[in-house]
């Protein structure tokens, strides 16, 4: 991990009001989410989710270049790499597309037949705000859903997607114990079967300290940690007990080129680092990308 | 061909009722009808039901100006910026009937209603989510060919639809760029169909643009030139998505008298634009 090779324009720590080690655990996400996309999968891209983003770009231009992407702001197929940009993409995808599709379509004819077809095969990291031990997950509501405590924006199309997909990815890049809970508040992403019948068969989770993947029971257990982390952070951090993989892996930090890669062609702007932060000090980091935007 | 739908905001939105369900075009905060927003909140109505795949800004400004009383979506929030406050309020605090959606149950009860069924059959795998749970009107059947469980999902047909378009003829043919979301299905589904344009233009000139007439004007009811009418929300290509002002949205919304300022000024600005059409 060194400082020398995240050259300009990527801005400094301090403007992207991010302290050194949290900057570091967004590469290094970014990096694990690259290395477990293959060639010629199908990434469906989230909007304003930048940090899978990023690794899906990141993984067209190094070891996955006949990936097609499913650039969902403007509902694009489109193959190629891309510059992220601060929700201005569809200027990119829809000129740059293969086939520009409704939600119709997508939702009526190629979904289905990629989840259950199987074919391509189909990758896309979601963030979800609570995750159970079976890797069921809920993006809608904390406490009852009649009247809850936190209401959450609504699960998309996690419901439609994790109940048939044979594997599912999440991301986060805040290992708490918030987010890895016993039990869920509400169900909109489901979990693996166990010994039941039935989708997904894997649930692999990357998060700012490692990565879990579902184990023989269906169970959640640590296959990864990143380069630093701690048994006992990981631990501390998770809600419910963990199970451990026979063999823990240290994940592959970031190379330089693919440092270089980020800094340089895929995310100038540092845009994912915005997930990583909260409050005050992701609303400031906004305000000033909107505002130079702006002034373009 | 010589019918000619062109009408003002204020005649074509006098169609709107009290209560009434009506689909919101675009998705979140792409080509969002926000001018219509702004007119139908200006207008004062109520007990609107509003259906659209992801709220954004035009929902959450009709929620916070009190027209809304229940809300069909999958998603709704102001993506990079964060929570749609309005809504996420009127969900917390009980004012805010939701209905749970996903990407598809919304997409089959648009079909449904299109198709002029009562339902579609969708797979049964939902049923290992909670979902099932607070949606009691998706009701699980078993398939009489193969006995494999089934959801049946309601037809949800629409009082009036309402879209921004990138263009559109005097007819209501339209041209619509960047995300599509469920726009070019939204009319077939409804009873009345309010399409605002960027511009209006011959026929001829809106077959030449990129992606031609990916919209009917058959069931467009009224077209209205409203340049500028899916701001501070994308229109490509004539506008990008301005986040400072969504950001601007989101600290308004925060009180009650900065979100009156707000929607205040809003409203005057759209009367402005209408005035000097």
């Amino acid at each position: 991990m060194n400082d020398e090779i995240s050259i300009a324009p990527v801005p400094a720590s301090a403007d992207l009001m991010l302290s050194h080690t949290h900057r570091e655990q967004v590469d290094q996400m970014v990096a694990t989410m690259s290395h477990l996309i293959q060639d010629g999968d199908f990434l469906a891209e989230g909007i304003g989710t930048f940090l899978p983003t990023a690794a899906y770009m990141l993984a067209k231009h190094t070891h996955a270049p006949d990936c097609t992407s499913l650039c969902p702001n403007g509902n694009s197929l489109m193959t190629g790499v891309r510059t992220l940009t601060l929700g201005h993409d569809e200027f990119d995808t829809v000129p740059g597309a293969t086939i520009w599709l409704d939600y119709q379509q997508i939702n009526l004819a190629y979904m289905p037949a990629i989840f259950i077809g199987g074919r391509p095969r189909w990758t896309e990291f979601m963030r979800p705000a609570q995750i159970d031990p079976m890797g069921a997950t809920n993006n809608v509501c904390i406490g009852p859903h009649a009247r809850p405590r936190v209401r959450l924006p609504g699960s998309a199309g996690i419901p439609d997607a994790s109940t048939v997909a044979q594997r599912f990815y999440y991301y986060s890049p805040r290992h708490t114990r918030q987010l890895f809970v016993a039990q869920l508040d509400f169900c909109s992403g489901a979990g693996h079967p166990g010994a039941a019948a039935g989708n997904p068969r894997c649930v692999t989770i990357v998060t700012n300290l490692g990565v879990l993947a579902s184990g023989p029971t269906g169970r959640l257990r640590v296959t990864q940690l990143h380069p630093g982390v701690t048994r006992e952070e990981l631990v501390e951090q998770t809600g419910f007990e963990l199970d451990w993989a026979d063999e823990v892996t240290i994940s592959t930090p970031p190379t330089a080129d693919e440092r270089r890669l980020l800094d340089t062609a895929i995310d100038p702007l540092g845009l994912r680092y915005l997930e990583a932060l909260t409050g005050a000090a992701r609303r400031t980091r906004l305000r000033a990308l909107a505002e130079a935007y702006l002034d373009e | 061909m010589k019918i000619d739908r062109r009408a003002s905001l204020t005649e074509a939105l006098s169609t709107l009722r009290d209560g009434q369900r009506v689909g919101l075009g675009g998705m979140t905060l792409y080509r969002r009808p926000v001018a219509a927003a702004l007119a139908i909140a200006a207008a004062g109505r109520r007990n609107l039901e509003l259906v659209t795949l992801t709220g954004g800004l035009e929902t959450d400004l009709l929620i916070g100006a009190g027209c809304v009383r229940h809300l069909r979506s999958c998603y709704t929030g102001l993506e990079v910026v964060g929570f749609a406050p309005h809504f996420t309020r009127g969900v917390e605090q009980g004012s805010l009937l939701i209905t749970e959606e996903t990407e598809y149950t919304l997409s089959y009860a648009i079909q449904a209603a299109t198709m002029r069924v009562p339902f579609l059959p969708m797979r049964g795998d939902l049923a290992r989510t909670d979902l099932l749970s607070v949606r009691p009107d998706l009701r699980t059947f078993a398939c009489p060919l193969t006995g494999a469980p089934l959801i049946a999902v309601p037809a949800l047909p629409i009082d009036v639809a309402i879209l921004h378009a990138t263009a559109a003829d005097r007819h209501g043919n339209c041209n619509l760029r960047g995300q599509l979301a469920l726009d070019p299905h939204l009319p077939t589904a409804a009873a009345a169909t309010i399409v605002t344009a960027e511009r209006i233009v011959d026929t001829e000139t809106l077959r030449s643009m990129p992606g031609g007439i990916n919209l009917s004007g058959l069931f467009v009811t009224h077209v209205v030139e409203m340049p500028g009418g899916s701001l501070p929300t994308s229109c490509m290509p004539d506008h990008r998505l301005n986040v400072a002002a969504v950001l601007d949205y989101a600290d308004a919304a925060a009180n009650p008298a900065s979100w009156k300022l707000w929607l205040d000024r809003a409203i005057q600005a759209g009367a402005a634009t209408e005035t000097v059409q």
